[in-house]
């Protein structure tokens, strides 16, 4: 059948959305038939997210993993919470937020939503630098240029058309996976440390803990969640969302685990820390020999292009829909200044702290990751009081089970939080 | 607004009221304002019908003909008594800071959604009245920041109630009924733009809300994607009658984006006549001349004079719309020419339509690539294409504004709507 496009000046709140869903008909294309949230969750495999979990295996072999295993069933419940809100409500995280939960707390959850992706903006630049440094080109010509091309892009509305590029460039990653077989891993202690929890009270285990989950459960992926389903989840229907939501948790945390082991089994076993990207690279060796490197900063660049211009732009869209403030690319800088403020200004922050000399990337990196673990239970609470309050979900509240996993994610990221901060005090003043 | 005789004024907001003291007629401090009760339906400026008062744990209503002052101060009483009866929702009230304060609302004037981050209050035409949103940054920072501070900021946009339309559906529990009139004044396309920017229950409200035809006009307007989540979670009767009305190829569009059983219900609740027309149309294939064209046509016998085609249109129970031509057919319903209604309107009542007709169109094969045949109407500036199979049959007519969505290049469609339209 013909599709009638309707061309509308002032249609914009759907717009991001209808972007961000625009994004699922990329891949989807590419790697089969993928949901939004099979996207949404994937889409948590970005820079920050490569080198969180290079940096873990790299570190610490598979001990880890069964914390990925754990966060895997949080991060499927969680993702089908903020689904199942969107579907019900046929809203937004901003709306709900601002109409449920008083001006105060949407001001809060707006900070604390700048703050997170603001820290995602900086670290998808810096994975711009360090991609370009990889191939060869000094980040202080790459990411300046990319940080204009991408404001140009997206300002003039061409985006779309050269977004497949940076779509199929992160398909690299996929070498990673296989990259953990050739590496020849113990599949047996892989296969324990997936079920067996282990812990330690060192600063860097807890903190590479944070940023694991900071990485893996991000607010921002809950919050495309809920708008893409909020835009045309009735045509979905709730359990295909949570189907959706699930195959997504399981499949994004699937290819984040073989980053572990593909880390663990080559840069653990030679006792090499990432400290840098060209580090990160080299688990890629088993696939990629010699261009190892040139093979990972392609993917390093298309996922940092990638996320670097959707982040600032949801956020601006958000943070104004939260208060009602005129929003889209398409309105000029005088209709919308707080959209095309904000959106600029993360880009220039992006650019000017990825710029700062001496940097060591992989480490903004994983703190970016830790920030939004820090921050994600403010994020969790407001999803927990929307999904369970009647007025908003009827009948679709959370049962017993959600409520107890997901409260258990809260207060474990809690819990994480404030021991690394009293261990990181103690370290301070000297007791340790 | 003023009325000759009262005291009238404006400027009390609704955010500076909440959490102000409540003093009884002696000044003595009773109870706190937890929110404000206006009732609807009445004047253009609802006008308060009392107050919601919280002391300690316990909250009451107190009426209206207790109230003798409202300001920026709090509410002062006429009386010493209270009764602390509970506020019970009578028909058409509502409670401003719950139920409106921080929600969607519809500008009427400015043709978009907004959202109510304080309401101003006032006092003219005899009674307290909501005089406007505010949609201001002023309001935000008035509501935020420390009050010795941002007390006196007043709203740089502040919309007049009168051209503001609230949705029944925010207000729980008490079936508000709101008519939406002043919205189905607006174009079809702004109508259409509203409700994409709605959520699923307000939307469904609106459209609940409007006729057929004109809610018919909005859907196809809306962007596919949105059309079809609305189009789901309506109730089915009035689904069927909203299809019923749209333009064949349109309805057949959007049941093509929605679930198949859905697709066949609302098809099943449709007029069988309607429905048929819309059901041949979904058998085409997407992206072809067919795909695109609308079945909904006037065809005539060649034999036939202009005087009796022009009284065979009058009576027609459904004329379509727009209609720039009429088709002229065999016994076969094989196309013999097309008569431009221009040249009908001026031509003698006697005349054969044969004699008016063009011939020298040259009709699109429903298997023609949809660009191409859009592409076609642009150059040789037609308004409409005919669409005939390989036997000669006429099947079909492509209309140019549904070629047109086709034709706009895209740099101008994304400077025009959004980068990611």
């Amino acid at each position: 059948m013909s599709s009638r496009r309707t061309l509308s000046p002032t249609q914009t709140a759907t717009r991001t959305r209808r972007y961000l869903a625009r994004r699922v008909a990329g891949p989807a294309a590419v790697i089969g038939v993928l949901g939004p949230g099979l996207i949404a969750a994937s889409a948590g495999n970005d820079a920050g997210g490569i080198a969180t979990y290079a940096s873990v295996g790299a570190s610490y072999g598979y001990s880890l993993l069964w914390v990925l295993a754990v966060i895997t069933v949080s991060l499927a419940i969680i993702q089908e919470m903020a689904a199942r809100m969107g579907v019900v409500t046929g809203k937004g995280f901003a709306d709900l937020v601002r109409e449920n939960l008083g001006l105060r707390t949407t001001a809060f959850v707006m900070l604390v939503l700048v703050a997170a992706n603001g820290g995602l903006v900086v670290s998808e630049f810096a994975g711009i630098g360090a991609a370009a440094e990889l191939l060869g080109i000094s980040r202080y010509y790459a990411v300046p240029l990319m940080a204009l091309l991408v404001w140009w892009l997206i300002t003039r509305g061409s985006y779309r058309r050269v977004e497949r590029v940076f779509l199929l460039m992160t398909l690299i990653f996929f070498a990673y996976p296989v990259a953990a077989f050739l590496a020849g891993p113990d599949w047996g202690e892989v296969g324990r440390s997936l079920v067996t929890p282990t812990f330690s009270l060192e600063g860097r285990y807890l903190l590479l803990m944070i940023a694991l989950i900071g990485t893996t459960i991000t607010p921002y992926m809950q919050i495309y969640a809920q708008s893409t389903m909020a835009e045309r989840g009735a045509t979905f229907g709730l359990s295909l969302v949570k189907l959706d939501a699930y195959s997504g948790a399981l499949f994004s945390n699937v290819v984040a685990g073989f980053i572990i082991v593909a880390t663990g089994a080559t840069l653990h076993r030679m006792g090499v820390e990432v400290q840098t990207a060209q580090d990160a690279a080299r688990a890629l060796e088993p696939v990629a020999g010699r261009l190892a490197s040139a093979v990972f900063a392609v993917g390093l660049l298309g996922a940092s292009v990638l996320a670097a211009a959707v982040l600032p732009l949801s956020t601006a869209y958000t943070v104004c829909e939260a208060f009602g403030f005129e929003r889209g690319v398409n309105q000029s800088f005088r209709d919308a200044p707080v959209f095309h403020g904000l959106f600029t200004a993360l880009l220039a922050v992006g650019v000017l702290v990825a710029l700062v000399p001496g940097l060591n990337v992989i480490q903004l990196l994983v703190w970016t990751q830790v920030i939004n673990g820090l921050l994600l239970p403010v994020v969790l609470i407001s999803i927990l009081r929307l999904v369970n309050n009647p007025e908003v979900m009827g009948e679709h509240t959370n049962g017993l089970v959600y409520n107890v996993l997901a409260w258990a994610t809260t207060g474990l990221v809690v819990l994480l939080s404030c021991a690394y901060l009293v261990i990181t005090l103690l370290g301070i003043f000297g007791v340790s | 607004m003023a009325v000759a005789g009262h005291e009238v004024y404006t400027g009390i907001y609704l955010s500076q009221l909440l959490g102000k003291p409540i003093r009884d007629a002696q000044g003595a401090r009773i109870a706190r304002v937890k929110d404000l009760v206006v009732k609807f339906g009445t004047h253009p400026h609802p006008p308060v019908s009392g107050v919601v008062a919280r002391a300690g744990s316990r909250e009451f209503f107190i009426e209206r003909s207790q109230i003798a002052e409202i300001s920026d101060q709090g509410v002062r009483l006429n009386t010493f008594k209270v009764n602390l009866r509970p506020f019970e929702r009578r028909d058409g009230e509502v409670l401003l800071g719950r139920d409106i304060l921080d929600k969607q609302l519809i500008d009427i004037d400015g043709r978009k959604v907004i959202r109510a981050n304080d309401l101003e209050l006032g006092y003219f035409d005899g009674d307290y009245r909501l005089v406007g949103v505010d949609v201001s940054p002023q309001a935000l920072l008035r509501r935020l920041g420390p009050a010795a501070l941002t007390r006196n900021l007043r709203g740089t946009r502040v919309i007049d109630w009168e051209d503001v339309e609230s949705f029944a559906t925010d207000v729980p529990m008490v079936r508000l009924r709101v008519s939406h009139d002043k919205l189905s004044k607006l174009h079809p396309v702004d109508i259409a733009h509203i409700l994409e920017h709605l959520s699923r229950e307000q939307a469904n409200e609106v459209l609940e809300a409007l006729n057929d035809e004109i809610a018919a006009d909005a859907v196809q307007e809306m962007a596919p994607a949105d059309a079809a989540d609305v189009m789901q979670a309506l109730d089915s009767d009035r689904a069927a009658d909203i299809l019923e009305e749209m333009d064949p190829e349109d309805a057949a569009d959007l049941l093509a984006d929605l679930p198949k059983e859905r697709a066949d219900e609302l098809l099943g609740l449709m007029e069988p006549e309607e429905s048929e027309e819309v059901r041949e149309l979904m058998a085409y294939k997407e992206g072809t001349a067919a795909g695109l064209m609308t079945n909904d046509f006037v065809a005539l016998p060649a034999t036939v004079s202009v005087g009796e085609a022009l009284e065979a249109l009058r009576r027609m129970e459904h004329v379509p719309d727009p209609l720039y031509h009429i088709y002229l057919v065999d016994d076969e319903e094989r196309l013999a020419g097309v008569v431009a209604l221009r040249d009908l309107v001026i031509s003698p009542p006697s005349t054969p339509l044969a004699e008016i007709a063009q011939k020298e169109v040259a009709p699109a094969h429903p298997d023609d690539p949809a660009p191409a045949v859009a592409k076609k109407m642009a150059e040789y500036n037609l308004p409409t294409l005919p669409v005939v199979d390989d036997a000669g049959k006429l099947l079909g007519v492509v209309l140019f504004d549904d070629a047109m969505d086709l034709l706009i290049p895209e740099g101008w469609h994304h400077r025009l709507s959004q980068v990611f339209g």
